[in-house]
């Protein structure tokens, strides 16, 4: 049986042990016994909870506990309850050891109105996403969108709201309204803000929508965790949680459930990012001070995503500070940054701006110098983040969003002597622009519409001039020979996002999107000039343009008290030239909460994908190109499903499993032996092929107390089938990983100091190194038999797997308020136990002689790793 | 209690052993290596696959029956030859399976077949044309060091209708009783900084002894094009100095670059993912590719006088 399958089990036993051990315990199977015709449901109440030491909790208005039972007959709590339920109109809710009583919801209620608004930070006027917002008497209630706004239609009765958040202070506010209202709540930061989450915590006297795959990142934990060179980065902490796995070390490229990068649609307020590498991926393009709220989706995907197979990652900018000007400037080892925001006009428009620069240029011109040929050479990368927002009424809200990011490299070196000279430079640039115009309008209470326009552009250039100029004679002969390669990618969209909370059960959204693309695949443009005359100029960059429309319509519907699902339909439209793909992509993700500690989830999605990256090294390469599906390239398409349990062990700790399935087919790579570097077009040399990845995900979790973390350990299997490559067999995905552990600790030493510490463990990469040998040719053209001759390597795909990779990093944080500044020093010690880690392994060939003077060939495995021990620093004032 | 059962079913998890399945290697291929030529003895070696890890010295299978085909008409049946050295090249001649007097011809199609055990092996390549170059220019100079260098440039029309190959090289001559002209390795080092150039082997290559330079067509695709070439000199001064260009076919030029780059990814190139080498013998490994080759002689002694 394969570690698979035994994984499947233990998780079937997992399951089923949560399950048998919370019953044997649950308040529901106390035994009772009432000795008592005719009584009314008051006094049954009244005697069941002095045996069972439960306490119910009604309102004698919203419930007649009067009305008499017929039967009496119950063994336990549960039968009681359910006798309510069936034949009383009666539901529950056990909350700890108490059962709250309140009528069933029959869709909508006369006589209902609706309270809708938008819930924010009291002291910045930052929206609030995901906060949620219920009733304290039914417990039913609803969650803020990406906006900050609620619907809620309540009952004439509910004359309460309960808004909490975490990391901010619960409030309970009157609701005596008689029609509908628009109501904005602000809530006030804790003063205690150890309470970080990944899994949005499921508070016990909240019914939160917390559907299956759905991890919020913890932004508050990002700052604090050691990385490398001491730059956060929320894509690196994201590597930490259980489904996503690193690809190369230090590359914050994501590996979602078995999917390649390309796979995650990275949105930055709701607009896709089609790079989100720095410096070929060792740092994200997210300065974590511009953003707001991080959410990933890795499966069980709402309908209102669409375009990637495995992941979701919905990143929200900050909006700006409406009650007072604040701001920050961070200073560490490779890059410093500041970001400012504050009120253009107090409460009605405010700014953010963060920019942040390296200063890696600095210290390695003189290195690079020493270490080759080049006189010159320059590096550096910048980014900056802008935003505005103006809210003309509570119904009409508009945003600008923009973000800027490029990295530049550039270097020169030369040769020269009395008859030739020779001289070469070379430019590399690439970056993301994103330009994003969002109008948020309230329709009417039951109605939010988004309205958004945004422009995203990717692009990649490097240009490279050889100059050669030789003397035969007194005639100098002049070469130039200048190579430009330019790729790209350009969206244009224009969206219209509806929420409609018609009823307290659904809550629905709709909407549509036209995207249109315009794909520059690039190809090596060449000149060739002889003494003035030019030659030759092979290749013109391939544009390629399409549009795509999507449609999506998506219900959070809470079914009953202990069942909801999102149910959704995604449909797109992808037209190219003469050729157009649609797809009609049905989603699911259900949750049943067994009890109020355990709950069910099974999520299901159908995702296509229309463009794709091409990549052809273990890093995130700018030149790596995104190309869209063609009338000869197929998209790409998955099915997944998941099955998962949550269970709240108590207030502080929550543990979490999920298994999934996914199948991947018309996935895109360069064919054997192809590259980028070649003068034919793209679509002639990549194959289309298969892949599937399966696994499961633990995540044990602490989130309250001075000592905080969590646990996070994946067992996985990912392959790809490419007819043309590895000759048709099956292969392991390059970051297949069977096992894949993070232990992520943070311990708040004193009211300052607090100290944090990953360790992590997992399957090394698959590589592509070669089990068996043969001899090169041995023919030369004369001369003979060479004594050194190298064996050709016959290599199958990813055919071996490289050591499990580990380390340890430490940071330890300072943290004080000083006057109306507040400061944080983090220090950080990266590889503590300075493991050498394989980064890439080769096969070094071995010549050795015996005593007959015969010469004998063998290779050896060599291992080369990249960081070893590396400390950090950074200091940041905030104001 | 249960927290201590989640941690021990997670560590009963991570103390699964980190491994990938290994399959039994099989390591028993045939293995076909033959560049022809117009110009050069044809030999077909052969031998076997073995394990990375094997230390092995490879030897050719002396039964094995083969057969040449030219545009899929029978040649001849293949004999085998132990390896000696020939006196009209001077060249150490492997062992290996020849045709006597078999002579290819540009255009044509030239497959082999070999059987072995009951398997049978193919694999088939088209003679490229000859491309015949001119030399002019000629000059002699000196380097930064101060050595001497002799530098002159060679002309040649790339064929307008296909994409072309080459692989330019250098080999020495001396007129003395012994050597009387034959080809011979050393002597001087040829260099160019000509921009057309994608791979440069210097020594010990898979295709010579000498220094090679491998290029395609796609900077100069189907116009006439120049190639300045320095070379100094690091012995006695040779009396000839020979300049060969080769025309390869694209299965030629695919295995030795690939070949290159595979040693390059392997030894350099620190964040490339692995390259395989080109294969194209069908049921088996190696290489069967064809060559044209045109050469000039330049009188070394005479231009320095």
């Amino acid at each position: 049986m394969n570690k698979i399958s035994s994984g499947l089990i233990l998780f079937i036993m997992v399951l089923f042990c949560f399950s048998t051990a919370n019953a044997q315990e649950s308040p529901l199977q106390k035994s009772i016994t009432i000795n008592c015709n005719n009584c009314t449901i008051k006094e049954i109440l009244s005697m069941v909870s002095k045996q069972s030491k439960i306490k119910f909790a009604y309102s004698e208005s919203q419930i007649n506990v009067k009305q008499k039972l017929k039967n009496s007959n119950f063994k336990n709590v549960n039968q009681l309850l359910q006798e309510l339920r069936k034949n009383y109109n009666i539901d529950f809710k056990l909350i700890g050891r108490n059962i709250s009583l309140f009528p069933i919801q029959k869709g909508q209620q006369k006589g209902s109105i609706t309270i809708s608004g938008y819930l924010e930070d009291a002291t910045t006027g930052e929206r609030l996403i995901g906060a949620n917002i219920y009733s304290p008497k039914t417990y039913q209630g609803t969650s803020t969108n990406s906006y900050g706004f609620f619907s809620i239609p309540v009952n004439l009765t509910i004359n309460q709201l309960t808004c909490s958040y975490v990391g901010y202070q619960t409030v309970t506010i009157p609701v005596n309204f008689s029609k509908d209202t628009i109501l904005n709540i602000a809530l006030q930061p804790s003063l205690e803000l150890a309470e970080v989450t990944v899994f949005d915590s499921k508070d016990e006297v909240v019914d939160e929508k917390n559907p299956i795959g759905t991890i919020k990142i913890p932004l508050k934990k990002v700052e604090q965790l050691p990385v490398i060179y001491g730059e956060t980065d929320v894509l690196k902490t994201a590597q930490l949680l259980p489904g996503i796995s690193t690809g190369s070390e230090g590359n914050s490229g994501m590996h979602v459930r078995g999917g390649s990068p390309d796979q995650n649609l990275i949105l930055l307020d709701g607009i896709p990012v089609y790079n989100p590498n720095h410096l070929y991926g060792f740092y994200s393009v997210f300065n974590t001070d511009a953003i707001k709220d991080m959410k990933l989706i890795k499966g069980g995907f709402p309908a209102r995503y669409g375009g990637r197979l495995s992941s979701v990652v919905d990143l929200r900018m900050k909006e700006g500070n409406t009650k007072k000007l604040s701001g920050g400037i961070s200073v560490g080892l490779i890059s410093s940054k500041f970001h400012l925001e504050g009120p253009i006009v107090k409460d009605k428009t405010s700014f953010f701006v963060s920019a942040r620069r390296t200063y890696i240029d600095f210290f390695t011109n003189e290195l690079i110098k020493d270490v080759s040929d080049f006189d010159e050479n320059n590096y550096s990368f910048h980014d900056v983040n802008a935003k505005i927002n103006h809210k003309f009424s509570d119904k009409h809200r508009l945003y600008l969003s923009y973000y800027t990011g490029r990295d530049n490299g550039d270097s020169k070196g030369g040769n020269e002597d009395t008859n030739l000279k020779t001289e070469d430079s070379s430019e590399l640039s690439w970056g993301n622009k994103i330009y994003g115009l969002r109008w948020n309008w309230l329709m009417n209470p039951n109605l939010f519409l988004n309205s958004t326009l945004s422009y995203s552009s990717y692009d990649y250039m490097s240009n490279e001039i050889f100059k050669n100029q030789f003397r035969t004679d007194a005639n100098w002969t002049n070469k130039k020979y200048s190579t430009k390669l330019e790729s790209g990618i350009n969206i244009f969209s224009a969206g219209l996002n509806f929420n409609w909370n018609p009823w307290l059960k659904h809550q629905i959204r709709f909407g549509g999107k036209y995207l249109y693309h315009e794909f520059n695949t690039g190809m090596e443009s060449k000149k060739y000039i002889v003494s003035g005359n030019e030659n030759a100029e092979v290749n013109e960059n391939e544009i390629a343009y399409a549009d795509e429309i999507n449609l999506f319509v998506e219900d959070d519907y809470q079914i009953s008290n202990k069942l909801s699902a999102n149910i959704g339909m995604h449909y797109s439209l992808f037209m190219t030239g003469n050729k157009s793909y649609s797809s009609l992509e049905p989603r699911l993700s259900v949750k049943y909460d067994l009890n109020n500690k355990i709950q069910l989830n099974v999520g299901t999605a159908i995702m296509q994908q229309y463009s794709q990256l091409l990549n052809s090294s273990k890093i995130n390469l700018s030149s790596d190109i995104w190309v869209p599906t063609t009338k000869n390239i197929a998209p790409a398409k998955s099915k997944q499903a998941s099955l998962g349990a949550y269970y709240a062990i108590n207030t502080s700790w929550d543990f979490s499993v999920e298994g999934y399935y996914k199948q991947m087919s018309d996935l895109l790579e360069y064919s054997e032996g192809s590259s980028y570097f070649e003068g034919n077009s793209w679509q002639d040399r990549v194959v289309q092929g298969d892949g599937k990845s399966y696994g499961l995900e633990f995540l044990l979790e602490k989130s309250k107390g001075k000592f905080t973390g969590w646990v996070a350990y994946t067992l996985a299997e990912s392959t790809r089938t490419f007819y043309n490559i590895n000759s048709g067999e099956e292969f392991p995905y390059k970051y297949d990983r069977r096992h894949d552990l993070n232990i992520v600790l943070d311990y708040k030493l004193t009211k300052h100091w607090s100290v944090n510490a990953i360790w992590i463990y997992k399957t090394g990469n698959a590589e592509t190194l070669g089990v068996i040998k043969y001899p090169t040719i041995h023919q030369t053209i004369q001369l003979g038999n060479r004594s050194d001759s190298f064996d050709i390597i016959s290599q199958k795909r990813n055919d071996y797997r490289m050591p499990a990779y580990h380390r340890l990093d430490l940071s330890i944080n300072w943290k004080k308020q000083i006057g109306k500044l507040a400061h944080m020093l983090s220090v950080g010690l990266y590889n503590v136990y300075n493991q050498e880690n394989t980064y890439k392994v080769r096969l070094n060939h071995i010549q050795f002689q015996d005593g007959n003077g015969n010469y004998y060939n063998n290779h050896k495995i060599y291992k080369e790793s990249l960081f070893q021990r590396l400390p950090s620093v950074s200091y940041s004032i905030k104001f | 209690m249960r927290i201590t059962y989640i941690l021990l079913i997670l560590f009963t998890l991570t103390g699964l052993n980190s491994c990938v399945e290994e399959g039994e290697i099989n390591t028993d291929h045939y293995v076909i290596n033959s560049f022809f030529s117009n110009a050069h003895p044809f030999i077909i070696e052969t031998s076997k696959t073995a394990s990375i890890f094997d230390t092995v010295t490879y030897h050719n299978i002396k039964d094995m029956e083969g057969i040449l085909y030219e545009d899929d008409q029978f040649l001849g049946e293949l004999i085998f030859q132990e390896a000696h050295i020939n006196d009209e090249y001077y060249t150490y001649i492997p062992a290996g399976y020849t045709l006597p007097g078999f002579n290819p011809k540009g255009g044509k199609t030239y497959k082999v077949e070999f059987k072995h055990d009951g398997r049978t092996i193919t694999a088939s390549d088209i003679m490229p044309t000859k491309v015949d170059f001119t030399i002019s220019d000629t000059l002699t100079t000196t380097n930064n060091s101060q050595d001497k260098v002799f530098r002159c440039n060679i002309t040649f029309s790339d064929p307008k209708t296909e994409n072309n190959y080459y692989v330019i090289y250098r080999t020495t001559s001396y007129h003395g009783p012994e050597s009387n002209n034959k080809f011979m390795d050393g002597g001087m080092d040829m260099r160019s900084s000509d921009p057309s150039i994608e791979y440069i082997y210097n020594n010990k290559s898979i295709i010579s002894n000498t220094w090679c330079y491998i290029l395609s067509d796609k900077y100069f695709n189907g116009i006439e094009y120049t190639i300045s070439l320095d070379f100094s000199q690091y012995f006695s001064l040779p009396d000839l100095l020979n300049i060969h260009l080769q025309s390869v076919s694209k299965q030629y030029y695919d295995y030795v670059s690939s070949s290159l780059e595979q040693r390059k990814n392997n030894y350099e190139n620190f964040h490339a993912e692995a390259t395989s080498v080109y294969n194209n013998i069908e049921n088996g490994y190696g290489i069967f590719a064809a060559y044209n080759v045109s050469t000039h002689s330049i009188e070394l002694r005479k231009e320095n006088e």
